[in-house]
C-alpha cells in the first residue's frame, strides 16, 4: 500500500517536471519561430547596408597538436568576406608540427611584439608575422593545459574592437562574419554574439571551405545532427530574443574585446570556457547596472566534426556537462540577481533545473519505473503511456526544429535528408537520449568529486582525405 | 479521488499526452515538407522572372534612342523580386539610364508598390521600398521619408535618410544633423558616407552649427566620422573646440584627431601632461601627422607612458614623422634607456616593413 502511494507521488513529481520541462522547450521554438522570421525579414535589402558598416574583427584561433589541419584552416581564415580583420593563431605548446607547419605555409618570421598583459595566460615564447599575409600572427606559448588559456594570450594580441574565438578544426562559412557582425552592428549595446553550429560529417570540405552539405552515413553523427538543430535553432535562437543566452558555443563566438577583458577574460580553470564566460558575462554586466545584450545568429556560420564513436562521443558530453556545472557553480550569483534579467531569472534556474539535474531526474525516473512494473507496482500499459507520452514529445520537439531549418535556411537540398532526420528524431529516444544521460549523470559525478580535464581531443572524419584533392 | 481513479488519469493523461505529441510531430514533419517545396517554388520563380527582367532593365537602360518603353507590369506577387532586380541596376548606374528606369517603374507600377510597402511590410519590404522611393526621386513622396527617418528601427531611419538626399540633399540636411546627435546606433563609417554622398557644399552649415550646438557629451562620437566626411571642417571645429575655455578631455580627445592646421602645435603640445590616457594617446597620433622632428623628444617620452596604447600611437607617431630617417631612428633607439620604450619601438618598426 505505502509503496502504490509512493509511485503514485512519484508519479506526479516526474509528470509536472516533465510537463515544466517541455512547455519551456515549447515556448522557446516558438520565441524561436518569431525570431528567425524577424531575422529573415531583414533579407539581402540590409545584408547590402550591413556590408558598408563592418567593424574591424581579431580572429583568435587557439591549435594544439593540430599539424594536421592547421594549414588549411588558417588559409580558410584569411580568405573570409570581410573588410577587416587579422588573425590571430595561438600554438599552445603543442607536442607536434603545428607551428614549423606553419612556418613553412606562411613564412613566418619573428616579430617584436610589445605583448600586453591585459588577461592571464601562460608565458608567450615568441610571437611571429607572416611575410606572405600581413594581418596574420601567430603567438607561440606555453601549454596552459586549457582552451581558455590559449584563448586569454590570443587576447592579449588583438588590436580590433571586436575579436572572435573559435576552433582550429572548424569550418566557418565565407560570410559567418558579415553575418555575426549584424547584431553589433544593430544594437550598440551588444557584446557577444554566437552563430548556429552545424556537423560537417558527411560533407565535403576543399580547401578549408564546405563544398557539398551532405548527410553523413555514419549512424551516431545523424542523431547528432537532430541533436545540434534542436540544441542551435531552437534553444539558443529562443533564449537570445530575451536576452537568456548563457552559452555562445566555443566554436564560434564574436565577442567585444573591452567587455571580455573588463570580465577577466576567460577563466584558465574553467570546464566549459565558453559558457562560463558567458555567463559571467551576464553576472558582470548585471552587477554594472549596465544595458547589454547577448545576441545569437541564426545562421549556419561554423561546420564542426561530431564524434562517430561512442568512447569520443561519451568523452565529449561528460566534459560539456561538468562544464556546465562548473559554470553555474562558479557563476551562482547570477541567479536571481537584480538587473540580471531573463539569464538570471529565468534561464539560470533552467538549466540547473532542466539541463544540469535533467539526467538526474531522467535516469531516476527510468530506474524507478522498471523497478516498479518488474515488481508489479507499475501494469505494462502505464509503462508503455509513460514511454509514448516521452518519446512523443522528444520527436515533437525535434520535428519543430526540422520545421525551423525549413523555415530558414533548408541547408540539406534533398527531401530524403528531411525524412531521414526525422526517422533519427525517433530513434534517438530508443537508447542514445538514455545513454547521454547516463554520461551526464556521470559526469555529474565526477565533477562533484573534483576530477580534472585539459584539452579535449577529436577523431576527425574529413580533413585528411578531402584536403588531399587539393591543388 | 481513490488511488486506483488517480492513476487512471494519469494514464489516460499520458495516452492523450503521446497521441498529440506523435500527431504534433507529423504535422511538423508535413509543415517542414510544405516549406521545403515552397522555399523551392520561391528559388525558381525568383531566377525566372530574373531571366526575364534583366535583358528588358539592360534595354532600358542602356536605349538612348528616345522609344517608348514597353514592358508589362509583373503580377502582384512578382513585385518584390522585380523590384529588387530594378533597385539592384539603379544602384549600379548612373546618369540618364536612372531616368529612364525611372519612367519603366512607374509605368509596370514598381512606384505604387513601394508606397504601399512603405507604409505596411516587413522590414525586408519597407527597406526595399525606400531604396525604390529614393531612386524614384519623387519630391511628392518627401513627407514619407521624412516620418521614417525618425522610425525607431535604426536601419530604416539609415535608408530614409540615404533616400532623402537622393532627392533633395539640400532640404533632408537639418533633419538629418538632428537625427546624426541622436542615432547613436549609426557608425561613423556610415555617417561619413551618407554625408559624402551629400556633398560638402550642403552638409556643411548644418553639421558645423550641429555640433557647436550640441551637448558636449555627444561631439567626441561625432567629429571622428566628420573627419572622414569632411576634414576641413572637421579641423575648423576641432580648432574652436581647443580654443574653448573648458576643456572637456573626451571633448579634446576628439578634437586632437581630426586636427590639420600645424599652427596649432604649439597650443596642443603641453597636453602630453594630460592626466587623461586618451588625450595623450590622441596627441601623440596628432603629433605624428602635423609634428616634425622638432617633436621627437616628446614622442620619446610619450613612448615611455604607463598606457600601452599610448607608448604604441607615440612609436608609430615617431617612426612615421616627417623628416625621420632609419640612422635617426637608431640613433633614438640606442639612447632609450626605458624597456617598454624600446620594446616598443621595435615592434612598431617591425610593423612599418613590407610583408
Amino acid at each position: 500500500m505505502i509503496a502504490v502511494a509512493f509511485l503514485e507521488g512519484v508519479q506526479w513529481v516526474f509528470l509536472t517536471y516533465f510537463l515544466l520541462l517541455n512547455v519551456t522547450y515549447l515556448a522557446l521554438t516558438g520565441i524561436a519561430v518569431f525570431g528567425v522570421r524577424r531575422y529573415l525579414g531583414g533579407g539581402n535589402a540590409a545584408e547590402r547596408v550591413y556590408a558598408r558598416l563592418e567593424i574591424p574583427i581579431s580572429l583568435i584561433v587557439p591549435a594544439y597538436n593540430e599539424e594536421a589541419t592547421i594549414v588549411p584552416a588558417v588559409r580558410a581564415l584569411l580568405q573570409l568576406r570581410y573588410q577587416q580583420f587579422e588573425v590571430i593563431i595561438v600554438n599552445d605548446g603543442s607536442r607536434d608540427g603545428t607551428l614549423a607547419a606553419l612556418q613553412k605555409e606562411f613564412a613566418l618570421q619573428p616579430f617584436p611584439e610589445a605583448y600586453r598583459i591585459q588577461v592571464r595566460s601562460k608565458p608567450v615564447r615568441g610571437v611571429y608575422r607572416s611575410a606572405t599575409h600581413p594581418n596574420l600572427r601567430v603567438v607561440d606559448k606555453e601549454n596552459g593545459g586549457s582552451k581558455a588559456d590559449a584563448s586569454n594570450a590570443g587576447l592579449n594580441a588583438a588590436r580590433y574592437p571586436l575579436f572572435y574565438c573559435g576552433d582550429a578544426d572548424c569550418v566557418l562559412d565565407p560570410d559567418a562574419l558579415r553575418r555575426a557582425v549584424r547584431p553589433f552592428l544593430e544594437d550598440p549595446h551588444t557584446v557577444a554574439c554566437g552563430g548556429t553550429v552545424r556537423i560537417i560529417n558527411g560533407c565535403r570540405v576543399r580547401g578549408g571551405f564546405l563544398e557539398r552539405v551532405s548527410l553523413p552515413r555514419n549512424f551516431l553523427a545523424l542523431l547528432q545532427i537532430v541533436e545540434y538543430l534542436r540544441a542551435f535553432l531552437g534553444g539558443r535562437m529562443g533564449w537570445a530574443p530575451i536576452n537568456g543566452l548563457l552559452i555562445v558555443s566555443g566554436a564560434f563566438g564574436l565577442f567585444h574585446r573591452q567587455t571580455v577583458i573588463d570580465a577577466g577574460g576567460y577563466r584558465p580553470e574553467a570546464i566549459g570556457e565558453d559558457m562560463d564566460l558567458i555567463v559571467r558575462l551576464h553576472r558582470m554586466l548585471a552587477e554594472r547596472r549596465q544595458r547589454y545584450r547577448i545576441a545569437f545568429v541564426p545562421d549556419p556560420v561554423c561546420w564542426t566534426d561530431a564524434p562517430e564513436d561512442l568512447a569520443t562521443l561519451a568523452k565529449q558530453r561528460k566534459r560539456w556537462h561538468r562544464g556546465l556545472a562548473d559554470s553555474l557553480s562558479y557563476s551562482r550569483k547570477v541567479f536571481f540577481a537584480r538587473g540580471s534579467g531573463a539569464a538570471g531569472w529565468l534561464a539560470a534556474p533552467f538549466f540547473l533545473l532542466f539541463e544540469l539535474l535533467g539526467p538526474v531526474v531522467e535516469v531516476t525516473g527510468y530506474v524507478i519505473m522498471v523497478f516498479a512494473w518488474a515488481f508489479g507496482l507499475l501494469s505494462l500499459e502505464s509503462f508503455l503511456a509513460f514511454a509514448a507520452v516521452a518519446v512523443g514529445l522528444g520527436v515533437m520537439l525535434s520535428a519543430s526544429s526540422l520545421l525551423l531549418e525549413e523555415l530558414s535556411f533548408h541547408v540539406y537540398p534533398r527531401a530524403s535528408d528531411l525524412l531521414i532526420l526525422f526517422l533519427m528524431a525517433i530513434v534517438e529516444n530508443l537508447g542514445y537520449r538514455q545513454l547521454t544521460a547516463f554520461w551526464r549523470v556521470q559526469a555529474l559525478i565526477d565533477w562533484l568529486r573534483g576530477r580534472e580535464v585539459a584539452w579535449g581531443t577529436m577523431t576527425r572524419s574529413r580533413w585528411q582525405p578531402d584536403e588531399k584533392q587539393s591543388p | 479521488m481513490d488511488s486506483s481513479t488517480a492513476s487512471d488519469f494519469v494514464l489516460l493523461l499520458a495516452l492523450r499526452g503521446a497521441t498529440i505529441a506523435a500527431l504534433g510531430a507529423v504535422a511538423m514533419l508535413g509543415g517542414a515538407l510544405i516549406v521545403r517545396r515552397l522555399a523551392q517554388y520561391r528559388a525558381r520563380l525568383k531566377q525566372r522572372l530574373a531571366e526575364q527582367w534583366r535583358p528588358i532593365l539592360t534595354r532600358v537602360a542602356l536605349d538612348e534612342s528616345g522609344a517608348p518603353i514597353v514592358a508589362t507590369p509583373p503580377r502582384a506577387r512578382h513585385m518584390a523580386h522585380v523590384m529588387e532586380e530594378w533597385s539592384a541596376f539603379q544602384d549600379a548606374l548612373r546618369g540618364s539610364g536612372t531616368t529612364r528606369l525611372n519612367a519603366l517603374a512607374r509605368q509596370v507600377g514598381i512606384d505604387v508598390a513601394a508606397r504601399r510597402w512603405l507604409r505596411r511590410g516587413n522590414l525586408g519590404l519597407r527597406i526595399l521600398a525606400i531604396r525604390t522611393i529614393g531612386h524614384l526621386r519623387d519630391p511628392a513622396d518627401w513627407q514619407l521619408l521624412q516620418q521614417r527617418l525618425f522610425a525607431p528601427n535604426a536601419l530604416l531611419a539609415f535608408y530614409a535618410a540615404a533616400a532623402l538626399i537622393q532627392i533633395d540633399a539640400q532640404r533632408a540636411m537639418p533633419g538629418i544633423a538632428m537625427q546624426l546627435a541622436d542615432r547613436e546606433e549609426w557608425p561613423g563609417e556610415a555617417i561619413a558616407g551618407l554625408l559624402k554622398e551629400a556633398g560638402t557644399h550642403v552638409t556643411r552649415d548644418p553639421i558645423r552649427s550641429l555640433i557647436l550646438s550640441i551637448a558636449p557629451a555627444r561631439i567626441p562620437r561625432l567629429l571622428p566620422w566628420l573627419g572622414r566626411a569632411d576634414p576641413i571642417l572637421a579641423s575648423e571645429i576641432a580648432t574652436q573646440l581647443l580654443r574653448r575655455e573648458t576643456r572637456d578631455p573626451r571633448i579634446v580627445a576628439a578634437a586632437l584627431l581630426v586636427l590639420q592646421d600645424p599652427q596649432l602645435l604649439p597650443e596642443i603640445r603641453p597636453l602630453a601632461a594630460s592626466t587623461d590616457p586618451e588625450v595623450r594617446k590622441n596627441l601623440a597620433i596628432a603629433l605624428g601627422h602635423l609634428g616634425d622632428v622638432h617633436d621627437q623628444e616628446l614622442l620619446v617620452s610619450l613612448m615611455g607612458d604607463s598606457l600601452w596604447w599610448v607608448r604604441y600611437r607615440a612609436a608609430e607617431a615617431l617612426v612615421n614623422l616627417r623628416g625621420m630617417s632609419t640612422a635617426l631612428l637608431d640613433a633614438t633607439r640606442a639612447r632609450l634607456t626605458d624597456r617598454y620604450a624600446r620594446d616598443m619601438l621595435d615592434h612598431v618598426r617591425a610593423e612599418a616593413l613590407p610583408a
